[in-house]
């Protein structure tokens, strides 16, 4: 299990140092993510195994842009799930997902409360 | 980073000959000073990846691509319809298409588009999955910068472009290869039916000689004469059009060309197009494979007909350049093309009426020609307002260095097609600085020599062309050039002419079979001898 909630290096690296755009991103995340969490839920609680594997699916897209390796490998896990159909401990594993989200957004929100404070001290 | 074109290269200008439209044109063909964008259509429903991509085309992409993106495969669809794209991104996992059948239902919808495919980390089977299904890449999203990004594009444009251009080649080549049987059928067919038709012609003649002027079956006789005549005008078109293979370069006259074509070239128009033909009476000759010439007349005029749909003008002029260049213009009153169109008119495969109708070889053909004889090829147009095609080839003895200025004599070659008299000769010509004009048949011959600065110093003929014809129209160069020496290359035919008494005195007849070299010793010894005495020995026969 890969236990690095986000790789701040890579993600630097991916947005080639534009704070305005990482900041756009996390906004963007922090929009769309809970939508997604929530469909997921439905889909899990409905057994609809095309619905978990897409919206599992999506929410690993958004992971993978901030290199959040530990939740984007959960995602993957569901995904997979969803793909095969397959029931067993998808409630555990929907579970650690939710964990690994809440370990997550508050580093997302620290990185886009630094953005804003620079920016603000620049004014 | 912006498309920068390579330097200017001066063969491949084309200049717009309309002040309304005036504008230099590449050949490859982007008008300077627009740089062509490659159109990039990014189909993906993730916004964050959006989002990077976009600040990724516009931080180090700008001057070189446009991006567009959708978020749905049948918005993506709709948008392929409607527009022109040069690359589709795609992610195969969308809110209403999964997997591969993403991929093909957008290769469904832009079939000659290179797709590069976005992928997850641990999606790489199904992307090699899609490779084999037709896509260009694939590229996997989190770790891709904007250099591979690009490059993958660039890559992926190229690669499509090859597959395409390789597919139309060999359709191509398919259709070359029977167009060509087609081609050696219909001579076969032409030649013989075109011999029959003299046999026809002939009679004809004999019989309107030998009626008196009012008999009744004469406007009959007449009649036949007549719909020979327009039958062997008919079959000689077929003849130019089915030798398509590059010919030897002749001299010959561009009028006459137009002249013998007319029949086909106004058949290719609507009925309420007008036709117009402005040839210049005192036009220059050219050098060149007259069926090659031929060609560019014909797809010129068919480009232009096919821009009148219903109605219009169709103008065919010949001039003389003010630089000693043989001028043709072709134009229209038809539909017109935008700058973008015309930008590319000269491009292989290049066409607006769909590579199901058109081969889209029409005009780049066209080029190639004039390029090989040494001419340019411009364009004007604008739509609305027809367009205009001037094909600019160097008169005859511009540029040749046998000019007849530095040569010593000037032989004058009558020979069918399939002699290699013309090209015996050749080598012949240069060493010896003989100027030598090649004409297919005899009226050709006149025309030629008719046309030509200096008189005729040697005629060289086959003497099996038929009888009449011959005799009356050697007589007519004879005459006209009284110090014209004369080789027959069928010495058996000249020598039946010999005993029917049909060849003038003086006509020497050596032994034995004509070989290339026994040829060109007796054509020095002529011509030496013609130095000597310009009237002695003046006719000889060899073979």
């Amino acid at each position: 299990m890969n236990n690095v909630i986000i790789n701040m290096q890579a993600l630097e690296d991916r947005v080639g140092g534009d704070t305005e755009l990482l900041a756009e991103i996390i906004q963007i995340f922090f929009d769309r993510s809970p939508d997604v969490m929530a469909s997921m839920r439905r889909a899990i609680g409905s057994q609809d195994a095309k619905s978990l594997e897409t919206t599992a699916h999506s929410l690993r897209g958004y992971l993978v842009n901030f290199h959040a390796e530990r939740a984007s490998d959960t995602a993957l896990e569901l995904e997979i799930k969803g793909r095969q159909n397959d029931w067993l401990s998808t409630e555990e594993t929907f579970s650690s997902l939710e964990r690994d989200m809440e370990l997550l957004q508050p580093r997302l929100t620290a990185i886009l409360y630094r953005i804003e404070s620079s920016s603000l001290l620049r004014m | 980073m912006a498309a920068v074109h390579s330097p200017v290269d001066s063969t491949a200008l084309f200049f717009s000959i309309t002040s309304s439209v005036f504008s230099i044109w590449r050949r490859d063909c982007t008008p300077y000073g627009v740089t062509k964008l490659i159109r990039v259509l990014l189909i993906e429903d993730n916004p964050i990846d959006v989002r990077l991509m976009r600040a990724d085309f516009l931080k180090f992409g700008s001057g070189e691509f446009d991006l567009t993106a959708v978020e749905h495969l049948s918005e993506a669809i709709r948008f392929l319809n409607e527009n022109s794209i040069d690359v589709i991104l795609l992610d195969l996992f969308l809110q209403d298409a999964a997997g591969l059948e993403t991929l093909s239902r957008v290769r469904e919808a832009a079939p000659e588009v290179p797709v590069v495919v976005l992928t997850g980390l641990n999606d790489e089977a199904q992307a090699l999955q899609a490779l084999k299904n037709g896509a260009q890449d694939y590229l996997i999203k989190g770790s891709v910068n904007s250099r591979v990004l690009f490059r993958v594009i660039r890559y992926a444009i190229e690669r499509k472009q090859g597959e395409v251009e390789r597919r139309l080649l060999e359709q191509q080549l398919m259709q070359g290869q029977k167009l060509a049987a087609i081609g050696t059928l219909a001579g076969g067919v032409a030649h013989n039916f075109n011999n029959a038709l003299m046999v026809v012609l002939g009679h004809s003649n004999l019989l309107l000689q030998q009626m008196n002027q009012d008999d009744r079956s004469k406007v009959h006789v007449e009649g036949i004469k007549k719909a020979s005549e327009r039958a062997a005008l008919l079959t000689r078109q077929l003849l130019l059009f089915s030798r398509r293979q590059a010919g030897e370069p002749t001299v010959f006259s561009l009028n006459k060309l137009v002249l013998d074509m007319q029949m086909l070239l106004e058949s290719t128009r609507g009925e309420e197009v007008e036709f117009a033909l402005e040839l210049a009476p005192d036009l220059g000759l050219i050098k060149g494979d007259p069926s090659q010439i031929g060609q560019v007349v014909m797809n010129l005029v068919m480009n232009a007909a096919g821009a009148m749909k219903d109605s219009g003008k169709l103008t065919i002029e010949t001039a003389n350049g003010a630089n000693r260049e043989i001028l043709l213009r072709v134009s229209d009153t038809g539909c017109g093309m935008s700058p973008e169109v015309c930008a590319h008119i000269f491009d292989p495969f290049f066409t607006t009426k769909g590579l199901a109708v058109a081969s889209g070889l029409g005009l780049s053909t066209v080029y190639g020609i004039v390029q090989q004889h040494g001419g340019t090829i411009e364009v004007s147009s604008k739509p609305g307002s027809g367009s205009t095609f001037l094909v600019t080839l160097p008169a005859f003895g511009s540029t040749n260095p046998d000019s007849p200025t530095d040569s010593n004599s000037t032989i004058l070659v009558v020979a069918d097609e399939e002699n290699s008299l013309g090209s015996h000769l050749d080598t012949f010509a240069e060493t010896e600085r003989c100027e030598v004009l090649k004409a297919d048949n005899w009226r050709e011959a006149i025309e030629v020599a008719g046309a030509h600065a200096r008189p005729i110093d040697l005629l060289i003929a086959d003497a099996v062309t038929p009888g009449l014809i011959r005799q009356h129209l050697v007589r007519h160069l004879a005459d006209e050039y009284p110090e014209m020496a004369i080789i027959y290359i069928s010495g058996s035919a000249a020598r039946r002419m010999a005993a029917n008494g049909a060849l003038p005195q003086g006509t020497h007849l050596p032994q034995g079979k004509v070989t290339r070299e026994g040829l060109l010793r007796h054509v020095e010894g002529v011509l030496k001898k013609c130095e000597q005495s310009k009237r002695e020995d003046r006719i000889a026969c060899v073979g």
